[in-house]
């Protein structure tokens, strides 16, 4: 009974993951002229199905990078770490029963343009001058876990799934997929053990669950976490508690993990508002080579190479208690501005550091946001990074977030953001231009 | 609860109806410069090196446009086939090979004959690694 669900839900799974999944083009390439046309379809693109990754292209090895990225990202520990335990370790209250939950979905549409070959399967009216096509790569996130502490120890739980898809030819039917990938991979992450180690991978369309589960020590000023990883063993992390000092057993990426320069100073308070002044270096990695001929990637040396983005950051927030101004130059790789941005937000949406951090301590919710709106809007001038196939100039850039909270008591959150071209997704995925990052979550503490 | 999908729908909406683009007919040509970028990136760990080395490919070098605008010979060779191969043979250099070319450029271009497929001379000659222009003519 038991297996006989896991590979009904496997099945159900692979289905989701692979609606325009590359495809062996050598039994399938059926060309026509686009069939019935459509006013939102002038070409009939929308028949094109099925498509192959072409391997050795710079679209193939960003794919590559970006799914590791997004799965170490959001990875079941990584995704703990900057989202539970922080919730959970609360020095206000270190003797009371303490809980926390959160579910979130993050999901960037295009990430990197990959160039395939169309088989025209199944449908015969994939036009001929569509047989090479540069293809969107999408990347989505589902994560889910809660963790409870009854004096000085704890238990926690947190389930992953994070997937990749080239993109449906149709926005429609990819928003449509997205859609059933906010519910079937949240029920993906919340039940990742059940998959027994199962993962997908054809093309650039992937699946990779995984889960943490473990316990946590409070030792007045110092945490502790230990648990077992389903893809990657036994698991521990220390956090001190004061100046905030951590270190962990499993090799981080992402925004926190990266090896990621950043130093100034953080919202400070003037009569102006808020001022922030940083410099800021953000790794630009090395992709690997093709080695044996299957288009796999394969790292020569020893270590990993790196370039550098190195900007200074110059941030007035708060103008008026509803504006911000946002300026940052870059010297490295090529000197000038890097962004310049407007927006406005309810009031208290940002605080000065040191309030919200006390604040947030008080209600368990470290870093995390405020009940609110932004939106911001400007322009981010990119480098040319030819080793990964990107020309440079200059973008426009938006962000939109909403924060909702709701509930006496128990606080609860719901936040979404919509971001294009934010220099917070290009720190991520540098080669992601004009891609959108829609995030959902939901948090409570108690 | 109920997910609201307003924000993925506006999201998917954003970049127009049909997302799916053609490939640029320059765009095996330039798969090659940046898989030579690429390596150089990795083997040099020199990300400045790397980007002049593609500008200096593209001022040494033209690019042939394949616009795949024809109808395909089901009986025939498909020529896209090919393409992306000089782009594949670089990717795979190992760095002894990519530091042993250093700023040879028609030494990484000579990795494949399919890349006179996709790349002349800046004057419009034939590479002369072979394979060249004259194999391949283009469209």
């Amino acid at each position: 009974m038991r297996a006989g669900l896991l590979v009904a839900g496997a099945a159900l799974l692979s289905s989701l993951a692979g609606p325009a999944r590359a495809q062996d083009t050598t039994g399938g390439i059926n060309y026509g002229d686009g069939g019935d046309k459509r006013w939102w379809d002038p070409d009939g693109v929308s028949n094109c199905q099925s498509n192959a990754p072409i391997a050795g292209t710079a679209g193939y090895r960003n794919a590559s990078a970006a799914i590791t990225t997004n799965a170490t990202t959001y990875g079941a520990a990584q995704w703990a770490e900057r989202n539970l335990f922080p919730m959970v370790h609360r020095r206000d209250r270190p003797q009371k029963a303490t809980g926390a939950g959160a579910m979130e979905t993050n999901l960037v549409f295009t990430a990197t343009r990959v160039p395939s070959v169309e088989s025209g399967y199944p449908f015969g009216d994939c036009p001929y001058d569509y047989r090479v096509t540069m293809r969107a790569l999408d990347l989505g996130a589902s994560n889910f876990g809660f963790a409870v502490k009854k004096g000085r120890v704890g238990l926690f739980y947190a389930g992953s799934l994070t997937w990749s898809s080239s993109a449906f030819a149709n926005n429609a039917a990819r928003g449509m997929m997205t859609g059933s990938y906010l519910i079937w991979g949240g029920v993906g992450a919340a039940a990742a053990p059940a998959l027994g180690g199962w993962e997908y991978e054809q093309g650039v369309s992937t699946i990779s669950p995984d889960w943490i589960l473990g316990a946590t020590v409070d030792a007045s000023y110092l945490f502790a976490e230990a648990g077992y990883v389903g893809s990657t063993g036994f698991y521990g992390h220390v956090q001190e508690g004061t100046v905030g000092f951590f270190g962990s057993a499993l090799v981080q990426k992402g925004i926190d993990g990266l090896p990621f320069f950043k130093a100034g100073a953080d919202r400070v308070e003037s009569k102006a508002g808020l001022s922030s002044v940083y410099a800021r270096k953000l790794p630009l990695q090395a992709m690997p080579r093709y080695g044996d001929g299957s288009g796999a990637p394969q790292r020569d040396g020893d270590t990993e190479i790196e370039d550098s983005l190195q900007t200074a950051h110059l941030e007035q927030l708060n103008l008026g208690g509803v504006a911000d101004v946002l300026v940052a130059g870059a010297w490295k790789p090529t000197p000038g501005l890097f962004e310049a941005q407007v927006g406005v937000h309810s009031k208290g949406y940002h605080e000065a550091r040191k309030a919200q951090a006390d604040e947030e301590e008080e209600a368990g919710l470290l870093g995390q946001a405020r009940p609110g709106f932004l939106v911001r809007g400007g322009v981010v001038n990119l480098p040319d990074l030819w080793y990964y196939g990107v020309e440079g100039g200059i973008y426009g850039t938006a962000r939109l977030e909403l924060t909702q909270a709701f509930g006496d008591g128990t606080p609860m959150y719901v936040q979404m953001r919509l971001l294009w071209n934010d220099p917070e997704m290009l720190a991520l995925y540098p080669f992601a231009y004009n891609g959108v990052w829609a995030s959902y979550r939901f948090w409570a503490a108690f | 609860m109920r997910v609201p999908a307003a924000p993925l729908a506006l999201a998917a909406a954003a970049t127009g109806c049909i997302n799916l683009k053609q490939m640029p007919p320059d765009q095996p040509c330039k798969e090659a410069g940046y898989a030579i970028a690429s390596r150089i990136f990795d083997c040099t760990a020199d990300g400045d090196l790397a980007n002049a080395t593609y500008e200096r490919f593209e001022e040494e070098y033209a690019c042939v446009l394949w616009d795949l605008e024809e109808e395909p010979d089901p009986y025939g060779s498909n020529v896209e086939k090919d393409l992306f191969h000089c782009s594949l043979t670089i990717g795979a250099m190992e760095c002894e090979q990519v530091l042993a070319c250093g700023e040879d450029l028609d030494c990484f271009l000579s990795t494949s004959p399919a890349c006179g497929l996709v790349v002349t001379y800046a004057d419009g000659s034939a590479l002369s690694s072979g394979g060249g222009a004259d194999s391949g003519s283009g469209r």
